[in-house]
């Protein structure tokens, strides 16, 4: 193991999938080089190339999934960029497991709600494949999952499966019909409203753009969830991802070092700079 | 344990211990800790691989005669940079790098030392010591310092120049202006959406100069440089009161306005630290006043935030 959390595992580019229809989204599976990453869904590294620099991205598989790590990454800056027109073969430098997780002993023994929307879902994916993984630890699980349009929602394969699947109720929905879209339409916290998920026993998770956040919480609230029962994983620009470079902070904490996984309870002792 | 030693011999023990750095200002101390550049890690590109080397490139240094101020900063930048998970570059530079703080007898007009509870005759860093006819009073302060020299084939400084160095202290700090911001630290949650903080960055120009002779401030980037095969990687100086600090790649800033980068700035430093260090991130020497190029005084912007939290 480093012991220097400046300095990367290697890590090969083991391979590429897009994610999207648009081919924004695109999803990357690496190899850590005689190394192992040990992890819990929700935290994240900092997948660097070298001479590019480094961003940080939400590991988007279980642990369980085996010692492989998968990313889904949107191309939007330098480092996307690149690393969407990187090869198979190729190697980068991660930096990694980084924050905290959401808890998952805590959720040992009651119903998981999970609700996401767009490419937030990411890290959604790693935890309800590790309570998938675990099935028989936790009780009803629902998931509420959105995206603009069919196209952009992300694992749809996987998806698909899990609809078919008896251990789990999972709503997906587009936010306006679209040829060939059979399922719910509506945003998310709309969706959330009609599903009405009893709060009683539940504890929530909530992942997705801050204009999907802003709406969804207050349907929560409207079912009765308390603030120390819902989760959410917050982003800002990240440098040094272990809590010493400055940028990150709300307040006293920063969110690479003390999140990026927080109840409402705790940002609600914070202040208001996000 | 003050002990009276001739310049010369004491200089001489320096001098085994390592390369004697004589600085001033505050800008400095901090450089030789968290350097402005400093590479870290060296990489080669091979055809199907990458050859990563850490890179170090530090020694032996004694840093001479800075006042306590400036050896305060030194220990809040601690708090920071060697709690877990330990940064490894500052604390080896923390540990090759012997502190000796001279009693501060020349105050300037900016400091204010005394309103954050410290002094200039403060007994910090790894020696203290006072200067006096070609002599030193010097005290060692830690574990390193008294393997410096065998302090103990020095005679103590007698109880009159003892006295003389207690008197020396009590007219430096009447020298320096004194305000009172006891409990601020708390208070400034509560005006956290004040119009205040308009007020206060009105005139910044967002040059981040205060930010970068601060020396408690340590915010830094990770930049890469690419050369054809090779390249580095290094840490630098950056500053919160840039707009591109905490510019997100989706185009959302959540400080994006002038007024939230001050705040951020202040509550940082007296509110935020204390929260997590019970310390103010601030020593009060003053730098950021004299530097500025607008005239922002820090001082004022404390006590007008004191009326303001009282209001």
């Amino acid at each position: 193991m480093n012991n220097n959390p400046y300095m990367p595992f290697k890590a090969r580019l083991v391979g590429t999938k897009f994610e999207s229809e648009d081919r924004s989204l695109k999803t990357f599976e690496f190899e850590i080089i005689d190394d192992e990453i040990k992890y819990l869904p929700g935290q994240f590294c900092e997948v660097g190339i070298y001479g590019k620099g480094e961003a940080p991205f939400g590991i988007a598989t279980s642990p369980t999934e085996g010692k492989r790590l998968k990313f889904t990454i949107n191309k939007a800056g330098l480092v996307t960029s690149f690393l969407h027109e990187s090869n198979k073969g190729a190697i980068f430098g991660i930096r990694g497991p980084l924050g905290n997780y959401y808890p998952v002993e805590q959720f040992k023994g009651h119903n998981v709600l999970i609700v996401g929307g767009g490419f937030a879902f990411t890290t959604l994916r790693s935890l309800l494949i590790y309570l998938l993984d675990h099935r028989e630890e936790y009780k009803n699980i629902e998931v509420i999952y959105g995206a603009r349009e069919p196209g952009l929602l992300m694992y749809r394969d996987e998806l698909f499966e899990w609809e078919k699947r008896e251990d789990l109720n999972i709503h997906l929905t587009v936010d306006k019909e679209f040829p060939g879209w059979s399922g719910n339409v509506g945003f998310v916290p709309q969706v959330l409203e009609r599903v009405a998920p009893s709060s009683k026993d539940t504890y929530a998770v909530v992942c997705g753009p801050p204009v999907m956040i802003k709406f969804t919480l207050p349907v929560l609230k409207t079912l009765d969830f308390k603030s120390d029962r819902v989760y959410t994983s917050l982003e800002k620009r990240m440098k040094c991802g272990i809590g010493k470079c400055g940028r990150c902070n709300i307040g006293h904490v920063y969110i690479c070092k003390d999140g990026p996984v927080f109840s409402l309870q705790e940002l609600e002792h914070l202040p208001p700079d996000i | 344990m003050m002990k009276k030693i001739k310049k010369e011999d004491f200089l001489d023990y320096l001098k085994n211990w390592g390369k004697i750095v004589e600085i001033e200002e505050g800008i400095d101390v901090k450089d030789l800790f968290l350097p402005k550049e400093e590479i870290y890690l060296v990489f080669h590109k091979k055809k199907d691989s990458v050859e990563q080397d850490e890179f170090r490139n530090i020694e032996r240094k004694v840093v001479f005669n800075i006042p306590p101020c400036y050896a305060k900063s030194i220990e809040l930048l601690d708090f920071n940079f060697l709690r877990e998970p330990l940064d490894s570059f500052y604390k080896e530079r923390r540990d090759s790098i012997l502190v000796v703080v001279k009693a501060c007898r020349n105050p300037h007009n900016f400091c204010f030392c005394t309103s954050l509870g410290n002094s200039p005759f403060d007994r910090k860093g790894d020696i203290f010591i006072f200067e006096k006819d070609g002599y030193y009073f010097a005290e060692p302060l830690t574990d390193r310092a008294k393997e410096v020299l065998a302090w103990d084939k020095y005679e103590d400084v007698s109880q009159d120049e003892f006295k003389e160095v207690e008197l020396e202290k009590q007219k430096v700090e009447k020298e320096i202006e004194k305000f009172d911001i006891v409990n601020l630290d708390k208070k400034l949650y509560s005006v956290f959406n004040d119009k205040i903080w308009k007020e206060l960055s009105f005139r910044c120009v967002n040059c981040g100069a205060c930010t970068f002779h601060c020396p408690v401030c340590y915010c830094f980037d990770i930049q890469d440089v690419d050369r054809t095969n090779w390249g580095y990687r290094e840490r630098v100086w950056d500053s919160c009161m840039f707009s591109i600090y905490s510019y997100e790649t989706s185009g959302h800033n959540p400080r994006a306005e002038r007024h939230a980068r001050m705040r951020n700035r202040i509550m940082h430093k007296f509110a935020y630290y204390p929260v997590s260090y019970k310390e103010y991130q601030c020593v009060g020497c003053g730098k950021c006043v004299e530097v500025c190029p607008t005239g922002f005084d820090i001082r004022e912007a404390l006590l007008r935030l004191k009326e303001v939290v009282n209001e």
